[in-house]
């Protein structure tokens, strides 16, 4: 009876993901088989996962570029790293203090933070102040505060992780020990939150990854440069791309864009890393699953 | 006297009791301010004819005339309807459908096959909706996209234009917004079942509980608060719309406005040749209220009936 | 309760320091623009730097080496195709040490996205950032326009300086100056580019060849023999080609095939119909007019008879690679001399014209850049004299406009044919320039090189296209007038969402226009569009009896 039921959930479970990720892939492979489809093949007869020309033209813009390019692949790696990590400990410890009841002034502390999921000041004023008051313009610090830190959304997330999957048994049986605040934080809060922070990490560590607005706004071509992050870098590409449908016919000498097919490219460009490099987060994902399995 | 100094003890013990907390929130708050606080002097562009001689706050107010572009055409309700309910299928059918996934998730043995799956269906949300819509465009095009040119053309059948006919958008939008951010979603509610205690779990299969049972009684009694919290979030974005979704998948195209058109789409296509800083903020402004009297009442009523559940 | 406190305090703090931070720095550009129109500039520059603690360091530099008598810095904006040119440095250096001699200026070039350009500048501006020289850039459907910044009071009057230092600007100008004015108030100054613009159908030689067809030069066609060859096109290739190539931006092409004037936009508000030349200054709804409906009814046709891709308004190909597929027959565009090169150059075959509009004066086609000094600039006397060196015509060496619209010789390009002055024939170099950076914005685009396959007749064409115009007196009456909708602006605004949903469905030929337009002008009747025709002829009147 029992393994009957258990049977028929393995069975609908594999079914239903296997569908919902073929799904989700398919559309994938046609993006990287679009990317090395001939662009008037694919112009004149359509796209095709079977196309009947290939070609690497598309990439070759990007290879052209090589230098500027790894560059950019450096700059998101340490931005994407240091932001990740920042957001992390930030996150934590601020739903750390939401999540304890009764802590006076908690429902405004909480009250202050979904505030800010509702109420923005807009770009403009966002701008002024990171350029003129704490002034990030043309550094790091400019690819990493400004709106990707910390958001009230995974504050939240985070907060109701605490409350509901941390005994407060625990945590009353630590301070009966005499432990810090401080230490209970680290050594039991920490540990068992794993898979929360793992799962605020990877969305955090994806917003670095592909953010551009920061780049865009707080970055100027000339001294910034140096800090232009990959996607930044892809965006410019793409947009001299789709440039030029606004300016058809404009006399400038000797432009030769990829078009189509290149911007595929430049998707798989900006995607591949993070396909390489989720697995290994992965790994740690599995791990808080494991610690949050066994815990008490 | 001693009765003062007992009751001065007892508040510089619990100050020192919450302290840690307190400096704990610190860096959090202090990084709200500095990104999120501050920055809210620009909701003052809303109520302002903007002159940058006199700076934001010495322009002249002009009450809110900076809102009415929002209700001078006649689809406004039109607009306000289309974002309001795609907001409600996409919340309503996006949790449904990401909570069963992750309890489905939940099911896989195979450690392997369980990582694999994550992965595969977390790629969408990897993509920007501009490269979503240049997917959707290979896929609907009439002239070379895959749908007409192989599986219509295979069939036999005349060919669609699909950036033409609205009838089938509201299923494309949905099917594109799930497509996109089920992974995302999935994590989330999946993060919040791997945290819950097995004790549960095992007390219940031993008492011959079947997995529906359990998922019914167990697993999803006790990830409510995680449903609950995320509903009223989105509910304080009601009147928001995912811009890329509605802006790049339909490729604006004007055929299709009485049902791809949202508020944000709206004040794209309206503001965007001007970056006019006053109206999109009255714009945002507007967005803000509605959701925050949204989120008041939503939260209102969870506190009422389950107080541990509301928001603050 | 202490938290509750804790938490106030800090916010009331931080909300101090913010509203004090934002009005320090109003204030500061107050006080620097009240002085400056008055004082030396130096002395504005060092008041900002003191009244406000969130002005940069930079700024407080320029303040103290100004007040010193040295150089003044000037911020330009270079528009550029989304990359940065290899020589930027060599080019900026080269500028300097012409510049910095004479006018005691040196130059600072900021390099910035043609697409970012529009939103950057006006945050830079109402943030309070210092910009000297702002381009006002205008390509394809993305218009820019003076009004966008005169209506936040970003930009600076300069009829004074105008006068004073911009000598060598009138007499390259000639007409063109006025596309500068708001009213009575020059607000910035055009680079020199074509009077004007006539308009064709610009096809590939080799099926047109194979066709045997050749366009006579002389001829206006109309839509109606452009049919017959679209016909013939369609005939002979098949499905799957299409005769006409166009791109979906949710426009029209209804000035292809008549002459239409703008007023200062993309006709969404109210425009003359044959562009005024008939004399007549009524501002109408293009939409509502019997000729529009008659130009949708021909493209629908053209769009049932299979000479336009059906996708044409969701199409992402622009048409530089639509034409490369080799599945298209030609495009329609403006058309001056050498406005082919580009594309030739980039497809890789020639082009023949069939012209259907002959060429006109437009305020649009002549200011497709504008160079103005905003409020922020700390020293506008020297910002005009560097402005003024542009329009001077010097050897290529001395040239400043040339290195900005060309780079550096050796470098950017390299001479094949010397002409006269800065005048000459180039072949792109080792460098970056031509590619990244367009060579019409700047100073006198009638002086700066010419890439090949131009010829050194191109000077002698441009020269005699804008006689032509002047001779066949086909300059209307209302040339430089633009419409201002500040006055309108939720109105505006409206009518643009309007215009985005329905001007391409109709425009492209894709919808019935008996069916569709009606919905159009009924929809733009609720945006208020009378409202701003109104206020456009209002505005259009004003300025005629001005005049």
């Amino acid at each position: 009876m029992k393994s009957k039921d258990d049977l028929k959930w393995q069975v609908i479970s594999n079914t239903v993901l296997a569908l919902f990720s073929l799904a989700a892939l398919l559309p994938f492979i046609l993006l990287v088989v679009a990317s090395f489809t001939d662009e008037n093949w694919a112009l004149a007869n359509g796209y095709s996962f079977f196309p009947g020309k290939w070609s690497t033209q598309a990439y070759s813009y990007i290879l052209q570029n090589f230098s500027m390019v790894g560059r950019g692949y450096l700059n998101t790696l340490l931005v994407t790293g240091i932001g990740t990590f920042g957001s992390i400990l930030l996150t934590s410890l601020f739903a750390y203090a939401l999540a304890n009841d009764k802590l006076p002034g908690v429902r405004i502390l909480n009250f202050l933070c979904i505030f800010t999921m509702l109420f923005t000041g807009g770009q403009v004023a966002s701008y002024y102040v990171w350029s003129n008051v704490f002034h990030v313009r043309d550094t790091y610090m400019a690819l990493i505060l400004p709106n990707l830190m910390m958001n009230a959304f995974n504050v939240i997330l985070v907060k109701n992780y605490y409350k509901t999957s941390i005994p407060a048994s625990l945590l009353e049986a630590a301070k009966v020990d005499g432990a810090s605040e401080f230490g209970i934080f680290l050594k039991i809060v920490l540990p068992l939150s794993i898979p929360i922070n793992a799962t605020i990490g990877l969305m955090t560590g994806l917003a670095y990854w592909n953010d551009w607005v920061n780049g865009l706004y707080f970055l100027t071509a000339r001294k910034g440069a140096g800090l232009f992050t990959i996607q930044l870098i892809l965006n410019q590409i793409s947009d001299s791309i789709s440039f030029l449908q606004n300016a058809s016919g404009s006399a400038t000498a000797g432009i030769k864009f990829p078009a189509a097919t290149a911007r595929m490219s430049i998707a798989v460009a900006g995607i591949i890393p993070v396909l390489i490099i989720y697995p290994f987060l992965q790994k740690y994902f599995v791990k808080g699953i494991t610690v949050g399995a066994v815990k008490e | 006297m001693g009765k003062e100094k007992t009751l001065q003890n007892k508040r510089t013990n619990k100050f020192r009791q919450f302290l840690p907390f307190y400096l704990m929130a610190l860096p959090g708050a202090v990084y709200l301010i500095c990104n999120n606080y501050l920055p809210m002097f620009g909701i003052v562009l809303a109520f302002k004819k903007l002159d940058i001689t006199k700076g934001i706050f010495g322009s002249p107010w002009c009450g809110l005339s900076n809102f009415e572009f929002l209700f001078k055409t006649k689809s406004t309700i039109q607009i306000i309807r289309n974002t309001i309910l795609y907001n409600l299928v996409f919340m309503l059918l996006g949790t449904v459908l990401a909570v069963m996934m992750a309890i489905f998730l939940n099911e896989i043995r195979s450690r392997k096959l369980s990582k694999l799956y994550q992965s595969l269906i977390l790629i969408p949300f990897l993509m920007s909706w501009v490269i979503a819509s240049y997917l959707a465009y290979a896929f609907l095009a009439q002239d070379v996209g895959l749908i007409n040119k192989t599986i219509i053309a295979a069939a036999g059948g005349k060919a669609v234009n699909w950036y033409m006919e609205k009838k089938y958008w509201p299923y494309i939008l949905t099917f594109c917004y799930i497509w996109k951010n089920i992974g995302y979603m999935m994590i989330i509610y999946y993060s919040s079942i791997v945290g819950l205690s097995q004790d549960y779990f095992e007390a219940a299969s031993i008492d011959g509980a079947t997995k529906w049972q359990q998922i019914r009684s167990i697993t999803l009694p006790l990830i409510r608060p995680t449903i609950i919290t995320m509903l009223i979030l989105s509910l304080g974005r009601i009147v928001t719309s995912d811009f890329g979704l509605f802006y790049q998948i339909p490729k604006n195209s004007g055929a299709l406005y009485s049902v791809t058109q949202t508020l944000d789409v709206y004040v794209y296509n309206a503001l965007m040749k001007n970056s006019d800083f006053s109206m999109s903020s009255a714009a945002s402004v507007f967005q803000s209220i509605v959701g925050f009297a949204f989120v008041l009442i939503t939260n209102a009523v969870v506190t009422k009936y389950s107080k541990e559940n509301a928001l603050f | 309760m202490k938290g509750k406190k804790l938490i106030s305090v800090l916010l009331s703090a931080a909300m101090t320091a913010g509203i004090l931070a934002g009005c320090g720095s109003a204030s500061g550009s107050t006080a620097s623009t009240a002085a400056a129109s008055a004082a030396p500039a130096a002395s504005a520059a060092a008041t900002s730097a003191a009244s406000s603690a969130a002005s940069s360091s930079a700024a407080a530099q320029t303040a103290a080496s100004s007040d010193n008598g040295e150089d003044y810095n000037i911020k330009m904006q270079i528009v550029t195709w989304g990359q940065n040119p290899d020589e930027l440095a060599d080019v900026e250096s080269a500028i300097n040490a012409i510049v910095q001699p004479e006018i005691g200026v040196t130059v600072t070039l900021e390099p910035i996205a043609a697409w970012d350009l529009i939103n950057e500048s006006n945050m830079e501006l109402t943030a309070g950032d210092k910009i000297d020289l702002l381009c006002i850039f205008s390509y394809g459907q993305a218009m820019d326009s003076i009004a966008n910044y005169t209506s936040k009071n970003m930009l600076r009057s300069l009829n004074d300086l105008y006068a004073q230092y911009g000598t060598d600007i009138g007499p390259v100008l000639g007409e063109e100056i006025n596309d500068g004015y708001v009213g009575d108030t020059l607000y910035a100054i055009p680079a020199k580019a074509t009077l004007g613009a006539g308009y064709g159908f610009s096809a590939r030689k080799d099926y047109l060849d194979e066709m045997g067809i050749t366009p006579d030069p002389d001829k206006i066609y109309t839509m109606d023999e452009l049919t017959d060859i679209f016909q013939k096109y369609k005939d002979k290739y098949g499905d799957g080609h299409y005769a006409l190539s166009l791109y979906g931006a949710g426009t029209d092409v209804y000035s292809t095939f008549n002459p239409l004037e703008t007023l200062g936009g993309t006709g969404n508000n109210g425009v003359l119909l044959d562009s005024g030349l008939d004399g007549n200054t009524k501002v109408v709804d293009l939409f509502e007019t019997d000729e529009y409906m008659n130009y949708c009814k021909q493209i629908h046709s053209w769009f049932g008879a299979g000479f336009i891709n059906p996708d044409v308004n969701t199409i992402s190909d622009d048409v530089t690679s639509q034409m490369k597929s080799g599945n298209y027959l030609g495009m329609v565009g403006t058309v001056y001399p050498g406005s082919l090169v580009g594309i030739e150059n980039n497809v890789g075959v020639e082009f023949e014209t069939f012209n259907t509009v002959a060429p006109y004066a437009s305020t649009t086609a002549s200011s497709m850049a504008l160079w103005a000094i905003p409020t922020t600039c700390e020293n506008p006397e020297k910002t005009m004299q560097f402005l003024n060196i542009l329009y001077q015509d010097r050897d290529l060496s001395k040239d400043v406009d040339s290195l900005l619209a060309s780079g550096l010789e050796g470098k950017s390009y390299d001479v094949t044919q010397a002409v006269s002055g800065s005048k000459a024939i180039v072949k792109a170099g080792t460098g970056t320039w031509s590619k990244w950076v367009p060579d019409t914005l700047y100073g006198n685009y009638y002086t700066t090189p010419k890439y090949e396959p131009n010829t050194a007749d191109i000077y002698d064409q441009l020269a005699a296209f804008d006689k032509g115009i002047t001779d066949a007196n086909r300059i209307p009456k209302t040339f430089g007038y633009v419409f201002d909708p500040a006055a309108v602006s939720t109105q505006a605004a409206a009518v643009t969402s309007v215009t985005s949903q329905y001007r391409g469905l109709v425009g492209y030929g894709a919808a019935d226009p008996e069916e569709v337009l009606p919905e159009f002008i009924s929809a733009l009747k609720d945006a208020g569009i009378d409202d701003i025709i109104a206020e456009n002829q209002k505005q259009l009147d004003a300025w005629l009896a001005k005049k």
